[in-house]
């Protein structure tokens, strides 16, 4: 494992050959995990921040996951890389991203995103037994000293399939798609919606890439409307290509779907800023009455 | 601890692998002309002291790791020259299958790594690599070529500074013939590569890139340092472009390099250099050029001759059979 900052447990349970400290060059890290990766070594990145992601965005992008293709199928890189998202924690634009509609894009790259403490564990533990590069994007959330009243639909840390959509709750008059932090948004507002006598579905997505399109159209079909929430921006969300998905797929006619996304701007740092440009739970309610026909909540 | 050891490689051997590589790349140019190559070709001619010194100092199991201009550095790395010319003509039996080309030769079963095209990149891979040599302790090193121009990327010092940090066992030989591209290195940097290294405290030698006793007696002694002190070592061979940076579409560029400058490096010809340290009859050379010639000959007839790869391998090897698996174990 690769990381800049002090790991003295892991030092002293696996030893400094194992648990390598580098200097803050991001760019070289994940460089170097790529040559570690390529002669057979398993290799985990703790990059910190899913920011300086975009330092070793070369790396990323040149190395990890073109050198398996390149090479007619010759090696293969067990890569991953980990780092913090955002969520209430007002570091700015340069600091805060929701990664994961970007780097989705990236062909073949497995792109997790854990929406609680228990598939942040299942996520990880799939992503180490891996053989291609994954980016496990984690929410500071997971990390708060209130972590454990985080929402929790999954029963158990045990690995999680990529490409494979949960549902977080089940419900029969709406259905809302939610992915990493939008997750606890979604239960959320399918609590109020039960006030509303609104019975809500959550989905979690788990992983942008790959994206379970079929499976979300299965858990929707005939399940009333959908409410589809991203902190990214719909320019990159996988809710965009969800939902035309779950159009041409017959899981919902195009009046029966809202997208609920975070606005195409930097993060702010004043915290009431912030909270404008990201979806709520009262957001993701709204979207659901009025989808039902009723926008008042009667 | 195994002890990587290289046995050795006579003179004479490295000449006809120098002498190899220089017949390749000038039957690749002479196809590279019709337009039968795909994308960019950057001939290694005038550089083949360097590959064939330097690798027939290398152990057995030490990977190689190059940059876009590798196809010497893979034939003296003794990938088959089958696989690289099919590969970069794009004929089945290439070694990645048409998807890599000239500038991404890979093979695996000979130990080279690959060539990440990117400049400045593949020193990162390659301390990569030799990070896990380090770690699995059998005594062997890792091998990397680079330009003088991957010396102004910061990938370049990072990996030059955490490889000095961390005391991996890396080889980094910088092929310095003074060109970027189209630019005169000393235009756009304010030290000469060795400067430039051991200003960051790392061990540099130099040596007359064209001369391959003189790489190969380097190369020996580095390798044996890293191998032995787990010291990364640094060898500025100092050469020179016989052609051009590169070539695409069937065009070769206008020399862009003073008459002088290309007048003094032809009187400077590797091949010339290890032909005179040989001091053999004229015969021994003109039948060792009459046979590589053919046994090329034959290895480009057949490669021009094999079918293109089929079109429902586009979208094969992205991720690993085991990807797709439901449920991890």
């Amino acid at each position: 494992m690769f990381c800049t900052y002090q790991q003295d447990d892991l030092i002293e349970q696996y030893g400094t050959d194992r648990m390598v400290r580098m200097p803050i060059a991001e760019n070289t890290m994940v460089g170097m995990a790529v040559g570690m990766a390529l002669v057979g070594r398993r290799v985990l990145v703790s990059i910190a921040r899913a920011a300086f992601l975009f330092t070793a965005f070369e790396p990323l992008v040149n190395q990890a996951a073109t050198w398996r293709y390149m090479s007619g199928g010759q090696y293969s890189v067990p890569l991953v890389i980990r780092g913090l998202t955002r969520g209430d924690e007002h570091l700015g634009a340069q600091h805060e991203h929701s990664a994961h509609g970007l780097l989705r894009q990236i062909p073949g790259l497995v792109v997790a995103v854990p929406s609680s403490p228990n598939t942040a564990g299942g996520l990880l533990a799939a992503a180490l037994v891996h053989p291609d590069p994954v980016v496990v994007l984690e929410s500071p959330r997971l990390y708060t000293p209130e972590w454990q009243r985080l929402p929790e639909p999954e029963p158990t840390p045990a690995p999680l399939p990529f490409g494979v959509a949960g549902r977080a709750r089940p419900g029969g008059d709406v259905t809302l798609v939610g992915i990493g932090n939008t997750v606890a948004s979604c239960l959320e507002a399918a609590g109020q919606l039960r006030q509303h006598q609104v019975s809500a579905q959550v989905i979690d997505l788990r992983t942008a890439a790959p994206l379970d399109r079929d499976g979300v159209a299965g858990m929707i079909a005939g399940n009333g409307p959908a409410v589809l929430v991203d902190e990214a921006a719909r320019d990159c969300s996988p809710m965009s290509d969800l939902g035309l998905h779950l159009v041409q797929a017959g899981a919902l006619d195009q009046d029966r779907l809202a997208l609920v996304c975070g606005a195409p701007v930097p993060a702010p740092v004043s915290p009431v800023l912030a909270a404008a440009l990201l979806p709520q739970a009262a957001d993701v309610t709204g979207a659901a009455l009025r989808l039902l026909g009723r926008p008042d909540g009667g | 601890m195994i002890s990587a050891k290289a046995a050795p490689v006579s003179l004479s051997d490295q000449y006809l692998e120098m002498l190899r590589i220089r017949l390749f790349e000038e039957r690749i140019l002479a196809i590279a002309d019709q337009g039968l190559v795909a994308g960019f070709l950057h001939p290694g001619t005038g550089q083949e002291a360097i590959a064939a010194g330097t690798l027939a100092a290398r152990a057995p199991g030490e990977w190689v790791v190059s940059f876009y201009r590798c196809h010497g550095h893979a034939l003296a790395a003794g990938v088959p020259a089958e696989g690289i010319a099919r590969e970069i003509l794009g004929r089945q039996g290439g070694l990645c299958g048409g998807k890599g080309g000239s500038m991404h030769i890979a093979d695996r079963a000979h130990g080279f790594l690959g060539a990440s095209s990117i400049v400045g990149t593949q020193l990162a891979v390659a301390a990569g690599v030799a990070l896990a040599e380090r770690t699995a302790a059998a005594g062997r090193a890792a091998i990397v070529f680079c330009g003088d121009g991957a010396l102004g990327a910061g990938v370049s010092f990072e990996s030059l500074t955490i490889a000095a940090t961390l005391g991996l066992p890396l080889l980094v030989v910088c092929e310095d013939n003074g060109w970027q591209d189209h630019t005169p290195s000393p235009l756009v940097r304010h030290q000469a590569p060795a400067r430039l290294a051991a200003g960051l405290g790392l061990d540099v030698t130099e040596a007359d890139g064209n001369d391959v006793a003189a790489v190969h007696e380097a190369a020996v002694a580095l390798l044996a340092r890293c191998r032995r002190d787990r010291v990364p070592q640094v060898l500025v061979a100092r050469t020179f472009l016989r052609d051009f940076h590169a070539m695409t579409g069937g065009q070769r560029p206008p020399e862009y390099r003073p008459e002088a400058e290309i007048a003094y490096w032809r009187e400077r010809d590797p091949l010339d250099i290890a032909a005179a340290r040989l001091g053999r009859p004229a015969a021994w050379f003109t039948a060792a050029r009459e046979r590589v010639d053919q046994e090329l000959a034959a290895v480009f007839a057949a490669a021009l001759a094999a079918p293109l790869p089929p079109v429902d391998s586009a979208a094969t090897d992205v991720t690993s059979p085991g990807a797709t698996a439901a449920v991890p174990g």
